[in-house]
């Protein structure tokens, strides 16, 4: 029997201020999933319950309800916090495990560093990123007349949406990615950039159309945001792993996907029209500005070209207006945009093919802790990585374990944020792989390197490497 | 409240002479602006220019009638046709003839006939004749004549109007035939054929100068009888017929050309219209490369004109004249009523002239020379929309690729001075000089950043500026001009102010602003907004190899070791001023850190002088005995 994947074991939202007394203990699940008997869901609240309080007596100040917290267990890696006051989730994973023989007796292995802590409590956090995107805080779902109902309708909404998301939640392919919350942007020409912008300025300054952000992606990747990154990568996520897929699939359903030139509205399925757009609700980066922004979320597909507006929230944004608008006026000039991308694309495949064919395999991650923008390349043929081809990919070159190790590289340089120094570790795996690391001015590069040779090989060569990918700015001594 | 009158007569630029009348004649030279008020012998020559010249007298010999008068530019010569045979050029000092030094020139062949007369520059004199145009160089001292070169050409009429071209009409006004003068020569050029068999009169066309071209304007009567007038201009060796203006009226016209604006003047309707052929006009469906023209905007009259006239009554009499009256004669700007006997010059007030499409007014007020002032307003006023109109960016961006294509002209045109200025290097290499392209200063107004920065100031909205702004910049980027230090300060001012500095730092990244020192420290002193700026500025430094400043923040930001390291590789170790680092190391309160760099500097020391101690110095005693301190409490 081979080793198992990384799954999810259970999943659940509850609140114990619903349920304080004995024999009403019900009353504090808001979510639970799978669907088991009612006295294992009790029995896994109440652990949790137990493990907040008991660890809560020997750590001197409350914990940062911001924080998630981990208990390892031999067969499961729990993962709970709370987002909202009161308010917990928790996530179950099990550890991945294998069948083994040995001495002709049979036992079990599991592999409890396979999950990472780090980048599970960021999916854990996401979850509720995610569920507040779209239905804003589990607070603001308190609706109706008495508690009772209050609880009733925020269930409605948990289990509507938690349904349907832990479904698209992959979390056999989570990696140091989920980790460094960051977005790859599409490289695009100076020219094309700031057409990009001034097409998104004006669109904006068209008070009847009320759009109030924009972003827009190449191919499904980022180009231009106007929205903070914490937004944004919630934004893109729900894009990448939902939306998209769906209408694409619908796209190819129709026959449609032929004929790219065609511009039409991205929805989630085929009854939905731009006049219900979801609504979504934006917090912002956290910096000092708390308040909660409404908005409906518009995108709008033409050629490789999306464009995501965010409209102001009123019913009388989207109308027919507005529909015309951007279907025959911003349209083909998204449209033109998409040309030139896809056109410089070409021309700089060219370039590279011509003077750079034997170069080698190059593979690292680079990123900006300051701008939450990474660049990460992968594989032998130096295709970079993107949320839309990540899937099969990096797993066939690079080892669990190694991924595992650059989250920890990366988890360290986050807590050590504040001594804010230049640094390098060298790091030397099994199978000859070397990972080199640096760090400085907040910005970090990872860089992996295959290759049986000496630690001053490897230091010479990661210089190297080192002035061929990050240029241009101050990036070490 | 005035109507907008665009035209005007000078209010105190006229000249009143004495009328036409049977014993008076007079002329006018336009290209000297002279009137000649003849008086049988009695000869007196008003000045319209403003030149210290006053206004002068004199008497001639011969009181026969004359055709034509003219004096040369420096008021030396005077030249005199009374007959169709021949002219007379006479000597002239101190506002008198010089007795006995006239020359006499006769046509060569018997009965040619002397069309008229030309002064082309001081002392060359063109004399056109039916078959012959002949340019001549004139010497009074010696009395000489000497003809330079001689075209024979026949023709019926000439035409000319203070330009290098002289036009002569052949075959009955059906081929007319340009020559062009220039320094002593006479270049004939390809004639213009009238292709419809309409024969052009002598009044029907004019000559002159439009956008720094020679032009020849030919009025043309259409099949439904209005009037249209082409337009040919010189291009390369010939005339070609580049633009028709559509007049769409018929009736007597007079043309004026201000500022290569070309005015019609239509008698009948009292009317005036403009036109500018720089201006995109409709393509001719038959002709491509001819443009048709409406006007500008709709006609206006010219301001009617009083003078108030000195009375003995205390009640001020004023005189109105008649605008656009049969007496009048048009010299491109200049009026001259006869019968009246006034002169007027016409002006042309720029800012009066409104139109709708702002695009085009731009345009419009690019080719004119000086409106610079009133192209500002209309950009602020376009980029400062009043709370009625809203303000739009597609057009603004349509105007500012206007602009930024002439300013990129004139940079272009100042690189290519500043090279083509000769290195000592350029003489010792025999190989010839590259013929550069020749990039001549556009002669439109340019508007450059720093005049747009002065209306981005005036903008109040953060918003509006920050949109406006990238709008602008991106046109600069466009037309690959950098960014300049003022302007590059506000966008970073205004992005940081509207927390986009995401934005900020991909626009940095392209280096589309022009990297310095002073911009990197600008940016830096933003710190404080944003975590990711202080990164900027030091990406900006490194590009610009600026690593003093590097070291300094450096210290300032308390990575001592980091700018110890940075100042290792780009500056000589030994001459590191060890108390700065120290100093440094010591704010930080880092034990590791200081005994790190003081580690550093006593083995620096014992290398360079062969002991670990500091050269003496108050402060530094003060750092050593700080770090005994810090010895002892490890030791403890």
């Amino acid at each position: 029997m081979s080793k198992t994947q990384i799954s999810l074991e259970n999943f659940f939202i509850f609140n114990s201020s619903f349920g304080p007394n004995e024999g009403e203990e019900e009353k504090k699940i808001l979510l639970f999933h799978p669907e088991i008997e009612k006295n294992e869901k009790l029995k896994n609240i109440g652990y949790i319950e137990a493990l907040v309080k008991f660890t809560g007596s020997f750590t001197l100040e409350p914990t940062s309800n911001r924080d998630v917290m981990t208990m390892k267990t031999k067969k499961f890696t729990k993962f709970f916090f709370e987002p909202e006051p009161n308010f917990w989730i928790v996530m179950t994973i099990k550890n991945p495990k294998e069948q083994k023989t040995k001495d002709n007796r049979e036992y079990t292995e599991y592999f409890t560093d396979d999950v990472h802590n780090d980048v599970f409590s960021k999916i854990l956090q996401r979850c509720y990123l995610n569920f507040r995107l779209f239905c804003n805080t589990f607070e603001h779902n308190m609706i109706g007349t008495d508690e009772e109902s209050q609880v009733d309708h925020l269930r409605m909404k948990l289990d509507n949406f938690f349904m349907k998301y832990l479904v698209t939640l992959n979390l056999k392919n989570c990696d140091i990615f989920d980790l460094i919350q960051s977005i790859q942007y599409k490289a695009v020409s100076h020219l094309t950039f700031f057409k990009i912008v001034n097409l998104i300025n004006m669109l904006i300054s068209i008070k009847n159309l009320k759009i109030k952000k924009c972003i827009f992606l190449y191919n499904q990747e980022v180009v231009y945001s106007s929205i903070s990154p914490d937004d944004l990568f919630i934004i893109n996520e729900y894009m990448m792993e939902s939306l998209f897929p769906k209408y694409f699939r619908l796209k190819s359903n129709q026959g449609l996907d032929s004929d790219r030139s065609v511009g039409g509205f991205v929805t989630e399925n085929e009854t939905e029209t731009p006049q219900n757009a979801p609504k979504v609700y934006l917090y912002g980066d956290g910096k000092g500005r708390f308040e909660c922004e409404t908005f409906r979320m518009v995108l709008y597909n033409i050629m490789d070209v999306s464009l995501v507006m965010l409209v102001e929230d009123d019913d009388d944004a989207i109308n027919d207006e507005f529909y015309n608008e951007i279907k025959y006026s911003i349209g083909p000039q998204l449209g033109l945009i998409s040309k030139e991308i896809s056109d410089n694309i070409i021309q700089i495949q060219q370039n590279v093919t011509k003077s750079q064919t034997e170069e080698s395999a190059k593979n690292f991650i680079y990123c900006n802790h300051r701008n939450y923008r990474f660049h990460a390349c992968f594989n032998e043929n130096n295709t970079e990585i993107t949320l839309s081809n990540r899937e099969g990919k990096k797993s066939s070159q690079l080892s669990l374990s190694i991924m595992n190790l650059l989250s920890d590289l990366y988890s360290k340089d986050m807590t050590d944020e504040l001594i804010d120094s230049e640094r390098e570790t060298i790091i030397k795996t099994f199978n000859d792989y070397w990972i080199v690391k640096k760090y400085f001015n907040y910005r970090s590069l990872y860089l992996i390197i295959h290759k049986n040779s000496t630690l001053i090989d490897v230091a010479e060569e990661s210089s190297k490497l080192l002035s061929e990918i990050v240029k241009n700015v101050y990036f070490t001594n | 409240m005035e109507d907008f009158y665009y035209l005007h007569l000078a209010d105190n630029n006229y000249i009143k002479f004495d009328p036409v009348n049977q014993i008076t004649n007079v002329f006018f030279d336009e290209c000297q602006k002279q009137i000649f008020i003849v008086k049988s012998a009695a000869v007196s020559v008003i000045k319209c220019k403003e030149s210290k010249d006053r206004n002068f007298s004199f008497c001639l010999d011969n009181q026969n009638p004359l055709i034509a008068i003219k004096f040369n530019s420096d008021n030396s010569v005077l030249a005199i046709q009374r007959n169709e045979n021949n002219l007379e050029l006479i000597g002239f000092k101190n506002n008198q003839i010089i007795q006995n030094s006239s020359i006499l020139y006769e046509t060569r062949k018997q009965g040619s006939i002397i069309y008229g007369f030309v002064w082309s520059e001081q002392h060359e004199f063109i004399v056109i004749t039916a078959d012959t145009v002949e340019i001549f160089n004139i010497n009074m001292a010696k009395k000489q004549m000497k003809s330079q070169k001689s075209l024979s050409v026949s023709s019926n009429w000439f035409c000319y109007n203070r330009s290098n071209i002289i036009l002569l009409s052949s075959n009955n006004g059906l081929l007319l035939t340009p020559i062009l003068v220039k320094k002593e020569s006479l270049t004939k050029l390809a004639p213009i054929q009238m292709e419809d068999g309409q024969s052009i009169s002598e009044r029907d066309v004019i000559t002159g100068t439009l956008y720094d071209k020679a032009a020849i304007l030919i009025l043309k009567t259409t099949r439904n009888r209005t009037l249209e007038i082409f337009v040919y201009l010189l291009t390369g060796p010939s005339f070609k017929k580049l633009h028709v203006l559509k007049l769409g009226f018929s009736g007597r016209v007079a043309v004026s050309i201000i500022d290569s604006i070309i005015i019609i003047h239509h008698q009948t309707s009292k009317v005036s219209l403009l036109f500018d052929i720089a201006l995109n006009g409709e393509a001719d469906n038959l002709d491509k490369s001819v443009m048709i023209h409406s006007p500008l905007l709709a006609g206006k009259s010219i301001k009617p004109f009083s003078i108030k006239i000195p009375s003995v009554s205390l009640k001020e009499n004023s005189m109105t004249f008649e605008m656009y009256s049969v007496n009048w004669i048009i010299f491109g700007d200049i009026i001259i009523d006869v019968k009246l006997g006034y002169l007027f010059k016409l002006e042309l007030s720029i800012d009066k002239i409104q139109i709708g499409d702002k695009i085009k007014l731009v345009d419009f007020l690019m080719n004119r020379q000086n409106a610079k002032s009133q192209l500002m307003n209309i950009l602020t006023q376009l980029i400062l929309p009043d709370d009625y109109n809203e303000i739009h960016l597609p057009i603004l961006e349509i105007i500012f690729n206007k602009l930024n294509r002439v300013y990129k002209l004139k940079i272009q045109h100042d690189l290519n001075k500043m090279q083509a200025l000769p290195s000592p290097s350029a003489f010792k290499t025999f190989t010839s000089p590259q013929p550069q392209p020749l990039n001549e200063h556009p002669r439109e107004i340019i508007i450059d950043q720093n005049d747009m920065l002065q209306i981005f100031n005036t903008i109040v909205d953060k918003n509006m500026l920050e949109k406006v702004l990238l709008c602008y910049i991106y046109s600069l980027v466009v037309h690959a001009i950098t960014c300049e230090y003022d302007l590059s300060k506000m966008l970073v001012m205004t992005l940081v102010g509207s927390q986009k500095v995401h934005d900020l730092q991909q626009i940095l990244s392209f280096q589309v602003l022009h990297e310095s020192k002073p911009l990197a420290c600008f940016i830096l002193s933003l710190a404080n907004y944003d975590p990711l700026i202080s990164q900027m500025a030091l990406d900006m430094l490194k590009r610009l190899n600026a690593h003093e400043i590097i070291v300094e923040i450096l210290l300032e930001q308390g990575k001592i070791i980091d700018a110890i390291r940075l100042a290792k590789q780009h500056t000589n170790v030994d001459m590191l001023p060890a108390r700065k680092f120290l100093d440094a190391a010591l704010k930080v309160d880092n034990k590791m850190t200081f005994y790190s760099v003081f580690n550093f500097f006593l083995s620096r020391n014992q290398r360079l002088r062969g002991n670990n101690e500091f050269m003496k110095s108050k402060i530094l005693i003060d750092i050593v005995k700080k770090m005994i301190k810090y010895i002892m409490a490890f030791c403890r």
